[in-house]
């Protein structure tokens, strides 16, 4: 448990000294964050038609259906990119906390939780350096860089309904600033002393996330010669965010300080995210999983201006995982592990001049349980995204994520 | 072994490249643009005026004399500090005074050195206090008319002397031996009205102490010895008075002592809201045809950031800025912090003063915003960066 927090300790402190990534995320409102566990990052990201008691987390509310435990998740994600074109190469990373979920059962039977959480919608994060010379200045050196997040606190509830479907919502705030720096910094020799600008944006918001996961299909289908256990599940979750309210800034340093000049209060348009998925399990060992996610980044909107470099966004991800759920609690720890894997492509909502960056990544992750309801998940991605065609960026991605989740008895009353 | 894993990653972070900045929005670029007052034309004025809230007491030099649009008149005291045995003798009335005399030692001068110059002596009749002493007091100053100075020597260049009444001094003796010398009013000093330049001696603050104004004393003790007494000016200060000078080329003025100051405003709203300025370079031309220039060079002018041009009315979250005199054609200096005031708050313009105004009568003659010569005008230089 000591080495537990210490990696908890270790990954925030780490937070703190985040690196860049690609020039990409300079776009919208940055990369999006689609799983912010290791649990769904190791089965390609999504998993909406996936009821898992041991879990929760804040994509899919629908999915807190089965909790029997009060359960806390925290996750932290290592993004690590080589980024190159056709004339030079440079590796950057990243280490985000990636959110926290606390959720409980209020009444098993009729599958009703509640959960309340923090997660990342997108982060921004880049750093060019020019190196420059005129006859004016001399020797300078011009420095872009991106930095900042959108995440959303939420609350939500899950229900089960008639054919044993679960339904569940959340009322999300959003909330995040993005800032953009540009830096001159001349030699120290020069007369010129340095000057940068930072353009933040700083947002807030309301959104909402509505979604059902059906009961087993076959079921309905009256598959009585369901020997196997089979269970197959449908599912579909809308996120709907308001238009987020975001106070524009420019901040310069000048010769007579620091000076924060305020543009005014615009309108940021997020696009509806759209996911529809399935999940079928068999043996009560095997789960595979199949997963569609949209979202018309062209109805994107900032300050009443479509962004001619974002495009509709689309995410298909294929999964598979194992548990062995016969062993029993006394079981080793080898033999209590789960396994996940899975692909995912998506046509990023990035586009230029007419080519589109687009990502292939393949996932693999573990669950490691440790006393009798905890756990903790690793999980790695790696992939690749975009071109070098037309000078634009490709990029050798590795991701990493750590998720733990402990469980507690809150709140529910025991049979006697 | 995670975190080693990590640490190791991240350590292996490679050093920011341009890779990426062809991708970047046109709204990120910054551009550095430079800029000036004649050939993007901008809008300006400005005025002189006088102002008479200089603080002379604090002036190394005292002025005698009149050149120009301007006239100095100066007080001196000489409070004695002589030895008791000297004490004794006045008091024993065993102390003859021979002669009495002043050496003066001019350090400036303003006006052409072979115009005329002289000035009469007048023994003060009341008590005055050389920090707080100003116009008003001086148009109140009760002197005794008559002139108790004689002998005037200005053959050399470098030494006035000039007697001293006897009796003066005599009493200025017995007031000391008696130990009332805070009855010793000194001298006033005041130019005649042939006098055409004006002179300008060490003052008491100055780190002059050898060229200091001093009263000499011959003295004899009847057949015992004669000696010579040095009392230096103890107390001192000048009042300057002048009136506005006129100009035939739309020059504006700084002047010393009385002192004339400029403001100037140079409209600067052609530079882009938001950009931040890296170097603004302001450059007045002097007209020599108007300046009267003393023996000593005004080698800068100084700059202060106003909050109103008519009021004249001084930023002082801004310290006064030199402009350095590049030949003797212009002064020219860096104002940058004020031009990213003017951009960033408001823009009031500025004021122009001489560096050297409480120790110095030149005058100085500044092409205008109105000269037709556009060349001559003030010229305003900026490199500044925006964001597009």
């Amino acid at each position: 448990m000591n080495k537990i927090m210490y990696y908890i300790v270790f990954i925030t402190v780490n937070f703190l000294n985040a690196q860049s990534g690609a020039v990409y995320s300079r776009f919208g409102i940055g990369d999006l964050v689609n799983s912010h566990t290791a649990y769904r990052m190791g089965f390609g990201e999504l998993g909406s038609a996936v009821i898992d008691k041991d879990y929760i987390e804040g994509y899919n509310p629908a999915s807190w259906t089965n909790l029997e435990f009060t359960k806390l998740g925290v996750s932290a994600r290592y993004l690590g990119t080589s980024a190159s074109n056709n004339n030079s190469k440079v590796f950057h990373s990243n280490i985000i906390f990636s959110g926290f979920t606390i959720g409980f059962p209020i009444q098993r039977d009729l599958g009703i939780s509640l959960a309340i959480g923090l997660i990342p919608v997108s982060a921004l994060s880049y750093d060019i350096s020019n190196s420059l010379n005129n006859s004016l200045f001399g020797d300078y050196k011009e420095t872009f860089k991106g930095s900042g997040s959108l995440s959303k606190v939420f609350i939500g509830s899950s229900v089960l309904v008639p054919t044993n479907s679960s339904i569940g919502l959340a009322v999300e705030y959003y909330t995040g600033a993005n800032k953009y720096l540009s830096y001159q910094d001349f030699a120290s020799n020069s007369s010129f002393k340095d000057v940068s600008y930072e353009t933040q944006y700083k947002y807030r918001g309301m959104g909402t996330t509505v979604s059902i996961i059906s009961g087993n299909i076959l079921d309905l289908l009256n598959k009585s010669e369901n020997s196997n256990n089979s269970v197959l599940r449908l599912s579909a979750l809308a996120n709907f965010a308001s238009d987020l309210t975001t106070d524009t800034s420019i901040v310069t340093t000048t010769s007579i300080g620091v000076t924060e000049n305020l543009l005014g209060e615009v309108k940021t348009i997020l696009p509806t995210k759209y996911t529809f998925g399935a999940s079928y399990s068999w043996n009560e060992n095997y789960l595979i999983l199949f997963d569609y996610l949209f979202q018309p980044f062209s109805k994107y909107q900032f300050n009443g201006k479509y962004d001619t470099n974002l495009k509709d966004l689309t995410k298909y991800s294929l999964g598979f995982a194992y548990k062995d759920k016969s062993v029993r609690m006394n079981s080793t720890a080898l033999e209590r592990i789960s396994y996940r894997f899975g692909f995912s492509y998506e046509e990023t909502q990035y586009t230029f001049n007419g080519i589109n960056i687009n990502q292939y990544s393949l996932h693999s992750g573990i669950t490691i349980p440790f006393g009798d309801i905890n756990m903790i998940d690793f999980a790695i991605m790696a992939g690749l995204r975009g071109t070098t065609e037309n000078n634009l960026i490709k990029e050798q991605f590795i991701n990493a994520a750590i998720t733990l989740t402990l469980g507690e008895l809150w709140f529910v009353r025991e049979d006697r | 072994m995670i975190s080693i894993l990590i640490i190791g990653l991240i350590s292996c972070d490679d050093n920011p490249t341009s890779l990426g900045s062809n991708l970047l929005p046109n709204q990120d670029l910054i551009n550095v643009t430079q800029i000036n007052s004649l050939d993007a034309a901008f809008e300006q004025k400005a005025r002189f005026y006088n102002t008479d809230t200089l603080d002379l007491a604090s002036s190394t030099k005292i002025f005698l004399g009149k050149n120009g649009n301007v006239e100095s008149t100066m007080l001196m005291k000489f409070l004695f500090f002589f030895p008791d045995s000297i004490k004794k003798a006045i008091l024993g009335d065993s102390l003859v005074l021979k002669n009495a005399f002043i050496e003066m030692q001019p350090i400036y001068t303003k006006g052409n050195t072979n115009n005329s110059f002289d000035f009469t002596v007048h023994e003060i009749a009341e008590d005055w206090n050389s920090l707080d002493f100003t116009i008003a007091n001086l148009e109140a100053l009760q002197f005794n008319n008559e002139n108790v100075s004689s002998n005037h020597d200005f053959s050399n260049d470098t030494l006035i002397t000039l007697d001293l009444n006897k009796a003066l001094v005599e009493n200025w003796m017995k007031l000391f031996s008696s130990e009332t010398q805070e009855a010793n009013y000194g001298v006033y000093f005041n130019f005649t009205n042939t006098t055409d330049k004006i002179l300008g001696f060490p003052a008491i603050s100055s780190a002059e102490d050898t060229r200091l104004t001093r009263l000499k004393l011959i003295v004899e003790v009847p057949n015992n010895y004669t000696d010579t007494l040095t009392a230096i000016v103890s107390s001192d200060v000048h009042v300057v008075k002048g009136k506005l000078p006129a100009t035939n080329n739309n020059n504006i003025f700084v002047q010393g002592g009385i002192p004339i100051h400029s403001n100037l405003f140079v409209d600067v709203s052609k530079v882009p809201k938001y950009s931040i300025i890296n170097k603004a370079t302001l450059k007045l031309h002097v007209d020599e045809s108007e300046s009267e220039i003393g023996t000593i060079k005004t080698d800068y002018l100084k700059v202060a950031l106003i909050n109103d041009y008519e009021l004249s009315k001084t930023n002082t979250d801004y310290s006064v800025i030199n402009l350095e005199l590049d030949s003797l054609s212009y002064y020219t200096g860096d104002i940058t912090k004020y031009v990213q005031e003017w951009i960033s708050t408001g823009n009031n313009g500025l004021k122009l003063f001489t560096a050297d105004e409480v120790e110095s009568l030149n005058k100085i003659a500044i092409y205008g915003s109105e000269n037709t010569d556009l060349k001559l005008r003030p010229y305003l230089e900026i490199v500044y960066t925006s964001k597009n």
